[in-house]
């Protein structure tokens, strides 16, 4: 049995899962959302004093709920990071295709090489007798922020990843029987985080804002938000200069804590591909408890992010 | 399923934390110093700040701070100091702020005399042209054999660097050969509409009225590059400006090593004169240079790879006599990649087409 806490940064907050693992039976404890004391954006990373205010509020969380944080994971939303696939020649020998994928990397950096550290994980996919390989790329100003942050709470945080990754994991053990690609679409507070898998695993990566403007969801009406949906899965699947569609979606996943239940129905009117909300109750290999009054099976859709990184770490080890 | 860890840093990008600290990012403390101190206090958490503390923290080394192939065991991010009893104050803040001073003070003096030393280093050749001779004259029979020993390294080191060069030339005029040939073949009914070429395989896509002309177009290569295998990867029938075509991918494996060509000349070029030099060269071939960025970068013994993106604008014709001069005028560049496509698929052969170009430039890397 081991304790976990589960930490799902957005720029503007953070989504805290805190669960007891025990031979795949998952009693989520507490889950928290809370507002951060400064936005986690370009300007602010510059100050050294943000991720003390961060790891102060982090830590005064804690106190608060009586918590000490012996195994931490730290989940990034996927903007915090550039994911690209990057199509080799299968004929390309392995440290070539590393090599390779860097230099693509490289070419869509919007800031020098050597302010990005860049991954390469193992991945290994094949599309039109093509290898796929990813190429990760994360600020290093933000590997520092969240380096600081840690340092400063004095926390055990053995992970640090993206969101998209733990969330392709939660759902193939969710939805073992969906076969095409699915799109899991998390509701933030200006636009869409679009996860892109399939039976085999991840795909690909987007976002996509509400609005040009960049508003917050807030402040939008819900008929603006929702109305460019199909718009942006046409998009996704189509965009612009290929004739032949890129991928072809057959299933539609929505969570996310900016999600409202009463959405769904008018997103199905929206768009012919069938729209479910992610639903924890499909876990197959898990046992998930609900231990906390304000967390229960119908509004876990708010926590998926924090919750796939549990089930993730667990699958990986 | 991906299996990643941001925290575990890839090996070859560790040095970007270690050294580049870009000017923006946040200061790292350095040893001894606390992280806190160019903070503003209001920021410390509270129960951090009370006097007299038994315990400082002393650069915390978390776990996700080592690398991940570190063996030894993790040091205690907690180490004790000496208690201060109640009522008496703890070190005198004047004594650190001394200190601090007289280690800044040292460090501004060790400064000024590297620099001066490095001028002296520097200015002395010039001064003393001839200084050189007769010190080599006076050195001991052990210092020549040092002296031979070197100079055999670095004729050695040359001997690396030319074959180096050699291969590259071959390379590229392997790259050139194999576009020459390969739009040569396109003919007015079949258009290539992409090539791309990288080390040991080129790709090519080809937009053809019917599948007879595809098959003329097949004969045609295996006359034109008889040692090469081409590969049809896909075909597909669509609609271009209103005409029913076919359109097919070609791939084919081309070797991944040359023989080196058997000799070189040129000039050796300097990675910030490169730009300068490449946009003259297009200008003079009358392309469109739309950019020529640096990359990535990575070490070598002998040499250092510097990466170089760009993309142009011209005719095939334009593009294969810049590229045939650049490469023939500076044998340390290879070509990485080479992409050609048109602006749509019906382009014409003579019509403009855009190229995306990886340079690697090998930097040879000076004997200390």
């Amino acid at each position: 049995m081991d304790m976990v806490h589960s930490f799902s940064f957005q720029e503007n907050k953070v989504t805290w899962v805190y669960a007891e693992r025990n031979n795949r039976v998952l009693t989520l404890r507490r889950a928290e959302e809370s507002l951060l004391p400064v936005m986690i954006n370009a300007e602010n990373l510059e100050r050294t004093a943000t991720a003390i205010q961060v790891a102060n509020h982090l830590s005064m969380l804690a106190r608060e709920y009586d918590f000490q944080v012996r195994q931490g994971y730290f989940l990034l939303s996927p903007k915090f990071a550039l994911v690209r696939p990057v199509a080799l020649d299968k004929s390309i020998q392995h440290p070539q295709q590393v090599q390779y994928v860097r230099q693509e990397m490289c070419q869509t950096l919007t800031l020098p090489e050597d302010e990005y550290l860049i991954y390469v994980p193992d991945y290994q996919r094949e599309k039109n007798n093509y290898l796929v390989r990813l190429g990760i790329g994360l600020n290093i100003q933000l590997y520092r922020f969240f380096q600081r942050v840690v340092e400063e709470t004095g926390w055990q945080v053995t992970q640090l990843g993206l969101s998209s990754f733990a969330l392709e994991t939660l759902y193939r053990s969710a939805y073992p029987d969906l076969t095409d690609t699915s799109l899991l679409v998390n509701f933030t507070e200006r636009g869409y985080e679009l996860t892109l898998v399939d039976e085999k695993g991840f795909l690909d990566v987007f976002y996509r804002p509400y609005s040009r403007s960049m508003e917050s969801i807030e402040q939008l009406e819900e008929e603006s938000i929702l109305s460019n949906f199909d718009a942006m899965l046409e998009e996704i699947q189509r965009p612009e200069p290929l004739v032949q569609p890129r991928y072809t979606i057959t299933n539609i996943l929505v969570f996310g804590s900016y999600f409202r239940p009463e959405w769904k129905d008018l997103l199905i009117s929206q768009t012919t591909v069938p729209v479910q909300l992610f639903d924890l109750n499909k876990l197959r290999d898990w046992q998930l408890v609900f231990d906390d009054l304000e967390l229960s099976q119908d509004s876990s859709f708010r926590f998926i992010e924090p919750i796939a990184q549990i089930i993730a770490g667990e699958t990986e080890s | 399923m991906v299996r990643i860890n941001l925290l575990e840093v890839p090996e070859e990008e560790r040095y970007k934390l270690q050294e580049g600290v870009p000017a923006s990012s946040p200061r790292q403390p350095r040893e001894g110093e606390s992280p806190f101190e160019e903070v503003d206090l209001m920021f410390q958490p509270g129960g951090e700040t009370a006097g007299g503390t038994a315990e400082t923290k002393a650069e915390p080394t978390p776990s996700f701070l080592k690398p991940a192939t570190e063996a030894e065991p993790a040091e205690p991010s907690v180490t004790k100091t000496k208690p201060s009893r109640p009522g008496v104050e703890p070190d005198a803040f004047e004594q650190t702020f001394s200190r601090n001073r007289l280690f800044l003070i040292v460090g501004i003096v060790l400064g000024v005399l590297l620099i001066a030393f490095s001028l002296y280093l520097i200015l002395l050749p010039e001064e003393e042209p001839t200084a050189g001779r007769p010190v080599a004259e006076k050195a001991t029979a052990g210092a020549g054999q040092t002296e031979a020993q070197a100079t055999e390294g670095q004729s050695a080191r040359n001997l690396q660097v030319q074959n180096l060069m050699a291969q590259n030339l071959a390379e590229s005029q392997f790259y050139l050969s194999t576009l020459n040939k390969l739009l040569a073949v396109s003919t007015s009914e079949t258009k290539l509409s992409l090539i791309t070429m990288v080390p040991g395989y080129t790709y090519f896509v080809v937009v053809a009225p019917d599948r007879d002309a595809l098959a003329r177009l097949r004969i045609a290569l295996k006359k034109q590059l008889p040692l090469l295998d081409f590969r049809v990867v896909s075909i597909e029938s669509r609609t271009i400006n209103g005409q029913p075509r076919i359109i097919a991918d070609f791939s084919v494996t081309t070797p991944q090593k040359m023989q080196p060509a058997s000799s070189v000349s040129g000039t050796t070029i300097e990675p910030a004169t490169l730009p300068g030099a490449f946009r003259a060269l297009g200008k003079k071939h009358q392309l469109n240079i739309r950019y020529f960025k640096p990359g990535f970068k990575s070490q070598h013994p002998l040499f250092q790879k510097i990466y170089f993106y760009s993309e142009m604008r011209g005719t095939p014709a334009q593009i294969k006599a810049f590229l045939s001069e650049l490469t023939a005028r500076y044998p340390a560049l290879r070509i990485g990649k080479l992409s050609l496509y048109p602006a749509n698929l019906a382009g014409r052969p003579r019509s403009t087409v855009t190229a995306r170009l990886t340079l690697v430039l090998f930097v040879p890397k000076q004997i200390s």
